[in-house]
Parts: C-alpha cells; structure tokens; sequence
C-alpha cells in the first residue's frame, strides 16, 4: 500500500471510534501465470484492541496446507475434499523472504512455526513472530511482509487450472487476539488454529487495499470495488481493489472470462407489500427495512454464458431476502465467479463480497444448482463475512446457519427445485420428472443417515469423520434452526435471528452469545433446547404407541344411592347397553399412549380427532418415557398424532407419529406401481442379453 | 424379402401369436413381483396405520425414505439386495429358456412351445455365454473411450466438447452393442434351424449372414430398435397426464404403464420374428450339412457343440 493509503485507513479507523481489533492491510501482487506464482509486498497495521500488552504475534500460512504430504490438512484430507483430487507433485507454499517492523527490527529470523491444534511439528500453516517490544493496549504495529506464493493446482478452494487463477488464502494473514472472556477464552492468547481439511476462516476485520498485477490479456475479479487498472506498459495492468470493515481478500483472474454486471435495484426489487410485510413481521419501521443497491458482478465461463440471468436472479434473490430479514447488505458490490471445467475444487466458495459458484455446460431448469450454490455462498456474506464467528470452533454457526438461512430464499423463490441428476452430462430431473423438493426436507432426510454420528457442537476437525462433520455443520444444525423456528413462532425467530445478526455484526460471537441472544429477543430460556439438540447427540423420536376405543358398558352390580339401593344385573346391563346402541347414544373410550422412544425431550402437541369430526387436542412435556390419554364420547376415534404439524423437524421416525383407526394402503399402492414399474423396466433390459 | 417385407411379415406372426408377448410378460412381471412383493409389505405395514400415509401419497418426502431404509439398514438390506440379485439372473435365465420356443415358433408355428424351449435351452445357454465376451467387449471399449475422454476433459477448461464427445463415444458404444446383440439374435436362429449347433460355429455362420446382408439385417434391427424408442417416447409424452392424485388415477396409470411394459416387450419379440423371416428369406448356403441331432444329446452332453464327437 501506498503510504499515504494507508494513513487514510489508520484515519478511517480512529475516526470510527472502535476500539475493536482490526487488520488493515495494504498488498501489491503481481502474478506470474507461468510459474503459478505470486510475489507480494504486504503492509499490516494491526490494532490491538485489548487491555493485554502483546508479546508477539501469530500468522496463517495457508498456502502450506499444500507444502508437502506431511502438513495437517493432507493428512486430514488424504489429499482428496469436497469430491476433488490432490493433483500429483502441484504442491503449494507460501515463503515469508522478509517480515519487519515498518522502520525497526527485522523479525524474519525469529519467526517459528507452531501447531497449535495438533502438535504437528511438519505442519507450517501458522508462525508465531516474538516481537522485541510487545505491543501496548490499545496501541498498534505496521509490519513489512514480502512474500511469494506457489500455488497448486486447485484442489481445496486455491489455486490454478491452466490460466485460470483463484487466489484464496494467497497472503500471511494475523490470527485473532482473544483477550480473557471474549468467546471461549479463558486467559488472553492468540486464536490462529492450522489449516484443517473442514475448516476456512477465523480473522479480524480490516481495511484491504490491493494492487494485483497481472497480464493485460487477464480479466480480474476480486473482493471490493476496483477503484482503477493502470496499463503498465510491459504488457501488464495493475488493478487496485479496496474494501473496508472484511476480514478476508480473495481475488480471480482468467483471459477468457465473460463478464456481466448488473445492479441489483433495492426500489425495484422488493415491493413495496414485501416492504409491509417484513417492517410487521419485524416489528421494524420501513426504513429501517430498506435496501440499498448492490453492483453484481459475474465472472462466467465462456460456455456458461447463456447462465448469466441465472446467475443474475440467484444472486439478487439473495440480496434481497437475506437484507430484508437480517439486514441490508452494506457492501457495494458482489462478485460471483463460476470456475471452469477441472477448477471445480475453486467452486462453492465464500469470500468478503467475493463467491465463487459452479454449473455445468447443460443445466436443467429446475436444477437446484447454480441457484443453490450462489445464495448458499452469497448468504456467507451474512453468516461468516458479517458476523465473524470462528469457523473452525463452530463450523455450524456460518454453514449451519447459512443452509437454514439458504433454505429459506431456495424454497420461496424456487418451488418445486429438484436435485440435478445427469446422465452423460445431460439434465434428467426434467426428464424422470422427478419429485419437487424442499430444503426443509433434504436436511432432515441427511440427518437421519446418521442422526446420532456426533454432538452437533464440535471442534471442526474433531468430527468422528469427514461425513459427520458435513452432516453436523450443514443439515443437522439446517434441520435444527427450523425445529427453533417451528418452536418459537415464525416472527419471534426472525427477530432474535435479526437482532444476534444486527448485535455481532463485524464481530465474533460463540454459540452461547446466539442463545442469549435468542433469549433476551423471546424473552424466553430456551437454554433447554440448545442443550438438547446442540450439545448432545440424542435423537428424538415421540410415537404413538398404542390406541384402543371400546363401548363403554352399564357398570354391574349393587349401587348405594339417594333412592335406596340398586342392582344392576348383567341381563339389565346388556339391555340397557342395546338400548342406548339403538338409539346411537352409545359412549366409546379411547384410550392412547404415547411414548418418548428417543433420548431427547421436546414438549408435543397430540391432536385425537373423533369420526364426527371432533377433535381434542392436548399438550405434554414430553419428559416422561410415556404419557397416557383417555377420552369419553359418544363417537369413535379416528386418528391420534403427536407433533402433527411436524414442528420438530429432527423428529428421527415421523411415520411412528400417528395412528390411523382405518388402514389406507393408497401410498403403498402408488409407490409400489411405480417401483414395480422400474423394476419390469431394468428386468426387460436386461432380457436383451437373453 | 427386404427389410420392410420382413418387418411386415415379423409384425403379423408376433401379433397373431401374441400369447408368447403374453408369456414373456407375465415371466417378467412375476419376476418383478418377487423384488417388490417384500418392499410393498414393508412400506403397507410402515405407513397404513399412519396418517404420514395421507402426506405422502400427495407430496412425496425424501425424509420418508431415509426414515424407511434407516429401519431396514444391515442385514435386511442386503437380503434384499441378494434377493434382487438372484432374481435378476433367474430372469435372464428364463428369458434364455423361452426365447428358444419363441424363435423355434416363429420358424415353425406348429411346434410346441415348451418343449421346443427345453429343446433349444442348453444351446441357448452356451450362446448366452459366448455372447457375453462380445459384449463385454463392447464394454471395454467404452471403458477405455471414456477413461481416454475423462483424462483429456481434466486438464480441459471446457466440458461442452467433452460431453460432445462422450455423446459420440456412447453413440458407437450402443451401436456395437446393438450389433453384437443383433449378430447374437442370427445366431439363436442359426441354432434353432439346427445348421450349426455349436454355439461358436453358429456365431460365426450368424456373422457371417450379417456381414453379408448388412443393409437388410442393420435395417430390421435398428427399424424396430427404433420403434421401441418411438414407444418410450410416447409412453413419456402421455405420461405427463399421467397424475396419480386419486386411487382410480392410481389404477389407471398402473395399468397405463402395465400396457407400456407389455408392448416393449412385445417389440422385442416382433424384432425375433422379423429377423427370422429376413433369414428364412435368404440364408447362407449349408457349407458342410451337419449329421441330425439325437434328441438326447443337448441335454446330457456338453462335447455336443463339436459335432465330431457325435459320429
Ligand atoms: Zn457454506
């Protein structure tokens, strides 16, 4: 950075009034596309924001995670992640050449790597610098970092496929400074974890001011506006990019990129009812509610053009509904980057106004994808890029967070979205007319692969296995935001997600501050659900373990009353009994059980509904193993459920919910047509071979 | 007989003697039965008493099934799966054992059906065998086409051409398959008429007519080919309407699609006989006529495929 750019930034920050941590940094990099490398000088203005005089600093090495064999992502990873491959001997490093104090001692010797996590002494993906003087609370430190990284073939996120180039965690970038009692902290102390297999990003917000230089032929994409691009006259152009109040900088180039820009028009886009709808819904005045306009941009492979207005109403889907309930996006621009053919490894990723998505060259119209991918990756910008909570501590609180959030805009602007089954690369859902999904329904149906795998509440890389961790990160915590929201009300949930959104924006918030959050918006403890469905691995399951409904007959024998004494004998009880039968004034008792077959306690509605049509409903606490109900009416039962609006979504076994007093074989029936059907169909294709 | 002739001849025998279409399809819907038979139990007992039974039959939920195969993971999975697997092998066995009385019907309308099948089975049988290596041929080859395809698409930054290719690479792929399918229909005829009746000498003399007569052989075989394709194709289109929303629809479109599989299956049988009159029209000449076949010999001797053995 400029030295003049940099005084801005300091200004910028003092002027802000924070005294929160930041990390401004000022980067000029030039790309070399043949040796796959970049060369960078970096200047960081760290602030310390704590009361903690600070005696050296930690940095991530991120590059390294591809160094060698030996490094702790590799052998997490097995050289293989989110369904892409190692390629051989690509390996990818960062070399630190000189780290200084800006004018004063040159710490390039003292630094060290350390592994934090897991001891691994081969693991370089942290260092820790000793400073000669520590740095004062409140006070700040520039350092001087020149650095050149070698990129891999793009495997985890980073690196090249022939000329193109994503630049993700390309730079020495600080750790975080937990001062006691922020988070889980319990003395002060750097939190700068290794580069794990499932995790990405823990950092401070900063200012970023970036010179990338690269060959003119190069159309470049990266976090920020880009304020300019210089032709150098050696056949290179120097772009510069700036974004404040990010906690990271990604950057793309590719000479053959296609790319579109639109404005998403906040006037235009939400309606003046959806305006209404959601000031009510949250209790918020209209302006409070309005958006701002946000400049798209995409960066789409050349066959993937016809995709733009795809992309375009994805992404501006997702402006706009993540904005109206959490807030409007306050950054000016989004760029959206589509990876090419080999770069998918590149794809699904979340940077500071920066995504990258992923398609493919025939795509089927209610395909979930490119859809699903860009508001998953937009709506990170919220839950990861605005509110920083720690991804490798609590990976759900911004994957978690984001597929119930995610879910939300897929099922409102995409009914009826299927997942895209291709064959020889040609889109069959259409085709198969396959099923119509919802979000809601993919969660819980991955969940209960393996409801009880883990605590939903782990450190990244303490998942019992790759699969775990996914389910646990994505699905299971989607299935249990939608069981909170079932629980505590469509507009009570917008709110608390609102106000722990509006509370942590630009900070780093754990998961107990999510449920005082949650809390204090309710008025509500609902500590009691978080303990259930956060912190322990136990399944719910509530069913309906036995019905009964029998005549109610004329009790026997000698009754003691006002007119003396009576006998009731059979023969008079068996007449009364008819009488009654014929005169339809016959009284039935229902009697129904209803058990907690799973570890997890969650209180339930049953609904009895009665073949007259009455229906009774009652509630339980649902702590008991059991709960038994008895009615008395002059009708029979016809059906009991428990939750029969399916409010808990991580129910593990919905179909044990109900009981029905008539059997209906109509599904089984439609299902076994159809199953049937293709069995007939793969049976006389294989007949061929006869 | 040209192609169309044969054709049109092989279309009024299939039909008038529609009752082997009958015998293949009730064979091969029994054998479905039996996959489906336990998962319909399984799925009546799961949701009849309950009311997500109602739910479901008018949105159906992925949760549902995932709750469903959860109950039934480990061993009653794979019974099923061995099951389905066992099944499917018996099919194609019975499948083997009727196509003998349908091409020896097809050549002689007035011989008996099943014995005519337990005649020809063991025959068949061979030839199956045989008939595999040609088609796992085939296989390689896409296999090796594809790996090829996939490698060179890897370093690619476009997948478009690739796919393209890969169209092509199937296209071939299907086609070979078709011919060695074809070849192996010539051959069962070949077996049937008894010149030859060693599997390998019958496949060869097969070959040998259609590499004679391509244009004519090709035309019956792809004509039909795509006339199964033509049906499928119009069994999608009206499947749209096809909404299962009520149990009558439910009945209906079961039988819709009953009517469907009966058809394939039929088209499959009106192929045999096309391509028996496109043979019977024109065979090859009888190089060396080959001793008459005890009737005993198919069933006890394996060495009767090598007709020196016989004498
Ligand atoms: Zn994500």
């Amino acid at each position: 950075m400029h030295r003049w750019a940099s005084a801005i930034l300091l200004l910028s920050v003092c002027l802000s009034g924070q005294n929160k941590p930041q990390a401004n940094y000022s980067i000029s990099a030039r790309l070399n596309p043949t040796a796959k490398t970049v060369t960078g000088r970096e200047t960081l203005t760290w602030i310390n924001g704590s009361q903690d005089p600070i005696p050296d600093l930690q940095f991530h090495l991120y590059m390294n995670a591809f160094k060698n064999t030996k490094s702790t992502f590799m052998r997490e990873s097995g050289g293989q992640l989110r369904g892409d491959r190692f390629q051989k001997d690509s390996w990818g490093y960062i070399d630190i050449k000189k780290l200084a104090v800006a004018g004063g001692a040159d710490l390039t010797r003292a630094m060290e790597f350390i592994a934090p996590d897991d001891g691994n002494a081969e693991d370089r993906t942290v260092i820790r610098v000793p400073l000669e003087k520590p740095v004062p609370p409140g006070g700040q430190i520039t350092l001087e970092i020149d650095f050149v990284t070698q990129f891999p073939h793009v495997f985890a996120r980073t690196g090249y496929h022939g000329n193109f180039f994503l630049g993700g965690q390309w730079f020495p970038k600080i750790g975080v400074w937990e001062k006691a009692g922020m988070r889980f902290a319990k003395t002060a102390g750097w939190n700068c974890h290794q580069f794990h297999a499932n995790s990405e990003f823990y950092a401070d917000y900063g200012a970023y001011a970036v010179d990338l230089t690269v060959p003119s032929e190069y159309v470049v994409g990266a976090t920020g506006i880009q304020k300019n691009a210089v032709k150098n006259g050696d056949g290179t152009t120097t772009y510069r990019f700036e974004q404040a109040n990010v906690h990271d900088f990604a950057w793309t180039a590719q000479p053959t990129y296609r790319r579109f820009t639109r404005t998403f028009d906040a006037e235009r886009e939400v309606t003046a009812k959806e305006l209404t709808d959601i000031s009510r819904l949250l209790g918020i005045p209209h302006a409070e509610a309005r958006l701002s306009n946000v400049e798209m941009i995409l960066l789409l492979q050349p066959e993937h053009a016809g995709q733009a207005e795809r992309h375009f109403r994805a992404t501006a889907n997702a402006i706009k509904w993540f904005g109206l309930w959490y807030g409007a996006y306050p950054h000016a621009t989004i760029t959206v980057v589509d990876p090419p053919n080999g770069g998918g490894g590149a794809g699904g990723m979340e940077y500071p106004t920066f995504i990258t998505a992923g398609t493919s060259w025939l795509q089927g119209r209610n395909d979930g994808d490119p859809e699903g991918v860009v508001v998953h990756e937009f709506g990170h910008q919220y839950w990861q890029g605005l509110v920083g909570s720690n991804e490798f501590e609590e990976a759900w609180m911004d994957e978690g967070f984001n597929t119930y959030s995610t879910g939300k805009v897929i099922d409102r602007a995409y009914p009826g979205w299927t997942l895209p089954v291709r064959l020889a690369g040609i889109p069959l859902s259409n085709l198969m007319r396959l099923p119509g999904l919802t979000w809601e329904s993919v969660d819980r149906a991955a969940y209960l692969s393996a409801p009880k795998a883990d605590d939903l509440a782990r450190r990244a890389w303490e998942y019992q296995t790759g699969s775990s961790y996914s389910l646990n990160s994505y699905m299971r915590p989607g299935a249990m935001m939608l069981t909170l929201e079932n629980t505590l009300g469509e507009a009570e949930m917008a709110k608390a997600m609102r106000a722990y959104h509006q509370r942590w924006r630009y900070d780093h918030p754990a998961f107990p501050d999510f449920i005082a959050a949650v809390n204090e918006s309710t008025g509500k403890d609902m500590n009691w659900f978080f303990d259930q469905f956060v912190y322990s691995s136990n399944v719910a399951d509530y069913a309906v373990a036995g019905v009964s409904c029998e005549p109610v007959s004329e009790d026997l024998g000698v009754f003691d009353g006002n007119g003396g004494r009576r006998t009731v004998t059979a023969a008079e009880a068996r007449k009364i009994d008819e009488e009654r039968e014929k005169n339809h004034k016959r009284q039935w008792l229902t009697k129904a059980t209803i058990r907690r077959e799973g570890e997890a306690v969650y209180p339930v509605d049953i609904e009895f509904r009665f073949e007259n049509g009455e229906t009774e409903r009652r509630q339980w606490d649902g702590k008991y193993r059991w709960a038994k109900f008895e009615f008395t009416k002059a009708t029979k039962v016809a059906s009991v459920a428990v939750d029969p609006e399916h409010k808990l979504v991580l129910d593990a076994n919905w179909t044990n919910n109900s009981w029905r007093a008539e059997s209906s074989y109509a599904t089984a029936g439609k299902l076994t047509s159809t199953v049937l059907f293709w069995v007939e169909q793969v049976l006389a294709t294989l007949a061929l071979l006869a | 007989m040209n192609a169309l002739a044969a054709l049109s001849a092989g279309g009024r025998q299939s039909m008038r003697l529609f009752k082997i279409t009958a015998l293949f399809y009730a064979m091969n819907l029994a054998m479905a039965a039996v996959i489906v038979a336990p998962l319909a139990v399984a799925v009546a007992g799961n949701l009849s008493r309950s009311l997500e039974s109602a739910r479901l039959f008018s949105n159906f939920d992925v949760g549902w099934l995932m709750e469903f195969s959860y109950q039934y993971r480990g061993g009653t999975a794979v019974q099923f799966a061995v099951l389905t697997v066992v099944v499917g092998l018996c099919s194609l066995v019975l499948n083997t054992f009727l196509a003998g009385g349908a091409i020896a019907l097809f050549e002689r309308e007035d011989d008996a059906f099943f014995s005519a099948s337990a005649r020809y089975f063991p025959r068949l049988a061979r030839l199956a065998l045989v008939s595999l290596v040609f088609y796992g041929f085939v296989a390689a080859l896409f296999g090796v086409g594809s790996r090829l395809i996939g490698k060179a698409s890897e370093s690619s930054m476009e997948a478009g051409p690739w796919i393209m290719l890969r169209w092509g690479l199937i296209g071939v792929a299907v086609f070979l398959a078709g011919v060695v399918n074809m070849t192996f229909d010539y051959a069962k005829i070949v077996l049937v008429t008894g010149e030859a009746r060693g599997a390998v000498r019958a496949t060869m003399r097969a070959a040998a007519f259609v590499a004679s007569r391509p244009a004519r052989t090709l035309a019956v075989y792809w004509i039909c080919g795509a006339a199964a394709l033509g049906l499928l194709a119009a069994y999608h289109g009206l499947s749209e309407f096809a909404t299962q929303e009520t149990m009558t629809r439910v009945l209906l479109v079961l039988v819709f699609r009953q009517a469907y599989v009966l058809f394939r299956v039929w088209a499959r049988l009106w192929t045999w006989s096309s391509e028996v009159h496109a043979y019977e029209a024109a065979p090859l000449p009888v190089a060396e006529p080959e001793p008459p076949i005890p009737s005993y010999v198919d069933v006890t001797q394996g060495a009767a495929a090598d007709p020196e053995t016989l004498s």
